[in-house]
């Protein structure tokens, strides 16, 4: 029988040539790495690469552009960068970001992480009342909404104002911002939950044992234990939740369709309606790699701010 | 100043009764130890005496005074975790002085405190750093010092030296002792280690099964235990034990049959029937070899050379037996030896286990 074993574990392997076992080894992980590396270069790295060219022609899905794009060189980008509702979608996404992922959805999460770390009697019934949102497809989720904000005397929020003598309103005129940042909120409280649970239950029970020992009342062991030992798994929820909810559309769409008035127009939004809806595709597309640039910073700046913290 | 007494405590979790109704005394300043089997029940005893986990029947005075109700930071008790539990995201400056910055006294007052805790641990070079740039035997230190802080009444430790290796673990022991001295706390010490046990206590406590099989000083332990089960515990090798019958003759001598075949003389005041059913315990160290022929012989099975001493096992369907012979001996395996009790020395037990008459 062949055993390929026996000619590479002769002793003549010097620290600079590999043996034959870590050469076979270091082909294993390229073999396993390498369905993921195709997936990912054939849908991320080359519609990037591609997005970054076509923000540098004038790309249009009509128009005798769309027949013949032309190189533009920056164009777009100058454009862009004196373009009102480009700045308003920049900060409706810095004000959605803010509320829901980095105020909304974390404090809800760490609340129920505390709270339900505790035995409970309805703690399942919390957990799944918590969860369900997750569950729903983002656009029917959506819907929903929509139908609960309506206007008119018969949409559920305005009959539940009704009693407290508030008048009947349409909550996504009146309040657009404010309402997609609560829905978006209710919908990510799961994972924030999920996340510092995880991060909870990986401190160690003698540590809580030891601080009431020491005399430490909850606020403090909560203060001086928990939230401090809980930093590295809060800056990796801050940058997964920061990165996704820039990149949100298809809720806040169903919601509002960026209206009224670009009150709503995260980014996501704006981009799909300069490419799709205006038709400038090479426009838009320069609004997406700016984007990009601003997902990329704000990653490495949590990475840096988390290798500080371990 | 803090003498622990506990009187019929008890604890369960749910259904599973975990310490059935303990009596324990210890007095100030002495250093007492619990010993048993895994699961006995001696982590969960320390816990109550912390109050870390609440009594449910029974009561627990320190001093005299009841501490059920008591908080654990307000018991003057500290405890040392087998797993350190340091805080990993603290110096160990700030290790240590946590239970004071807590209580918002002065920085300045704190480091001072620090400093001569950490000088008496010697751990004054170490105070910037974290925990996880400390080896084992400094990280135990830190807890210890976490603990003396306080300057509690009462220090509890659960196995603090079972993640240290064996020269440390000498080393970590006198340096406890010495501590123990200086300090002049009463000390309840946790420990799977009988030599720990039988080198630093003043007072061991044997648990077996949640209820305390005997508690007394360690020699006392070794010469008269209460029970088969302290017997057979403490000392290594273990105790062996025979079962045997009593035989008493018309001239008055008493002398009891081992089901292995041994026949051993019994003290001439032995109150008991003859055909009565006893426990003989018999240490490994009291067994001696003698010329053939004699009363005892078997038939050697085992030979284990020490160089310092030598372990004889005599293997028998009714037990095997285990003798401790000083030096090298050279006896070969399946060689026919005499052997011969030391005086005086066997422990005799009713068959229900529990001590008749010590030795
Ligand atoms: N919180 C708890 N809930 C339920 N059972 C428990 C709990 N803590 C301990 N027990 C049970 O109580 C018994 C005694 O546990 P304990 O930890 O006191 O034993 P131990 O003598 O310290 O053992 P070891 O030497 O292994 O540390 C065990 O059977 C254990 O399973
Ligand atoms: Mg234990």
């Amino acid at each position: 029988m062949h055993t390929p074993m026996v000619e590479t574990t002769t002793g003549r392997s010097s620290p600079m040539t590999l043996t034959g076992y870590q050469r076979r080894a270091a082909w294993h992980l390229k073999l396993l790495l390498a369905p993921s590396v195709l997936l990912l270069g054939t849908f991320v790295i080359y519609p990037a690469f591609y997005s970054i060219y076509l923000s540098l022609t004038n790309e249009a899905l009509s128009g005798p552009a769309a027949l013949n794009p032309r190189f533009v060189g920056t164009r777009n980008y100058v454009r862009l960068f004196s373009d009102g509702g480009f700045w308003n979608s920049l900060l409706v996404t810095f004000w959605f970001v803010l509320g829901s992922a980095i105020i909304g959805q974390f404090i809800l999460g760490l609340v129920s992480a505390v709270l339900l770390r505790r035995p409970l009697r309805f703690r399942p019934l919390i957990n799944a009342i918590i969860l369900m949102p997750n569950a729903v497809p983002e656009v029917v989720a959506g819907f929903m909404w929509v139908g609960m904000l309506a206007g008119g005397e018969h949409a559920t929020l305005n009959k539940i104002v009704a009693w407290f003598g508030i008048p009947s309103q349409n909550w996504l005129v009146t309040f657009p911002l404010t309402m997609i940042i609560i829905v978006n909120t209710w919908r990510g409280i799961a994972f924030a939950m999920i996340l510092l649970t995880s991060g909870i239950s990986s401190i160690s029970h003698e540590l809580y044992e030891a601080a009431r020992m020491d005399g430490a009342t909850p606020r403090q062991i909560f203060f001086r234990l928990t939230l401090p030992l809980l930093m590295p798994t809060i800056f990796l929820y801050m940058l997964v939740s920061t990165v996704t909810t820039i990149a949100l559309f298809g809720l806040v769409y169903a919601l509002t369709r960026g209206g009224p008035g670009g009150a709503t127009e995260i980014i996501g939004i704006y981009i799909f309606n300069q490419s799709f809806t205006a038709f400038q595709l090479g426009f838009g597309s320069a609004v997406a790699v700016v984007m990009l640039a601003i997902s990329v910073v704000i990653g490495i700046g949590y990475v840096r701010l988390l290798k500080v913290q371990v | 100043m803090a003498a622990i007494e506990l009187n019929g405590v008890q604890k369960s979790f749910g259904t599973v009764d975990v310490i059935k109704g303990v009596d324990i005394r210890i007095e100030d300043g002495e250093f007492a130890v619990f010993v048993g089997p895994s699961g006995c029940g001696k982590s969960t005893l320390l816990r109550l005496i912390a109050g870390l986990e609440s009594i449910n029947a029974g009561e627990f005075l320190l001093d005299g005074k009841s501490m059920n109700e008591v908080a654990p930071d307000k018991r003057g008790i500290a405890m040392v975790f087998q797993s350190y539990a340091l805080y990993p995201h603290m110096t160990v400056a700030q290790n240590i002085g946590f239970s004071l910055d807590l209580k918002k006294v002065p920085k300045d007052e704190i480091r001072a405190e620090v400093e001569k805790v950490a000088e008496m641990l010697q751990l004054s070079e170490l105070l910037d750093r974290r925990p996880a740039a400390l080896s084992g035997g400094q990280r135990q230190r830190v807890a210890i010092g976490r603990a003396i802080i306080k300057k509690p009444s009462v220090i509890l430790f659960d196995e603090p030296l079972s993640n240290l290796d064996a020269s440390l673990r000498v080393q970590m022991r006198a340096e406890l002792q010495r501590l123990h001295q200086e300090l002049a706390a009463t000390v309840v010490y946790v420990t799977h280690d009988q030599i720990e046990a039988m080198t630093m206590a003043d007072r061991i406590v044997v648990l077996k099964d949640g209820e305390v099989a005997q508690s007394a000083a360690p020699i006392d332990l070794y010469k008269r235990p209460a029970n088969t089960f302290v017997g057979t515990f403490i000392g290594s090798p273990r105790m062996n034990l025979l079962s045997a019958s009593v035989r008493r003759s018309s001239d008055g001598s008493v002398e009891a049959r081992a089901d292995n075949g041994w026949v051993i003389v019994l003290p001439d005041g032995f109150s008991a029937f003859d055909g009565d059913r006893i426990k003989i315990g018999i240490r490994p160290e009291h067994l001696r070899l003698v010329a053939l022929p004699a009363a005892i012989s078997a038939k050697v099975s085992v030979v284990e050379r020490l160089g310092v001493e030598t372990y004889l096992t005599f293997n028998h369907p009714k037990g095997s037996i285990v003798a401790r012979l000083e030096g090298d001996i050279t006896v070969k395996v399946g060689e026919q030896v005499g052997l011969e009790v030391t005086e005086n020395a066997c422990h005799l037990f009713d068959s229900s286990g529990a001590s008749i008459q010590s030795g």
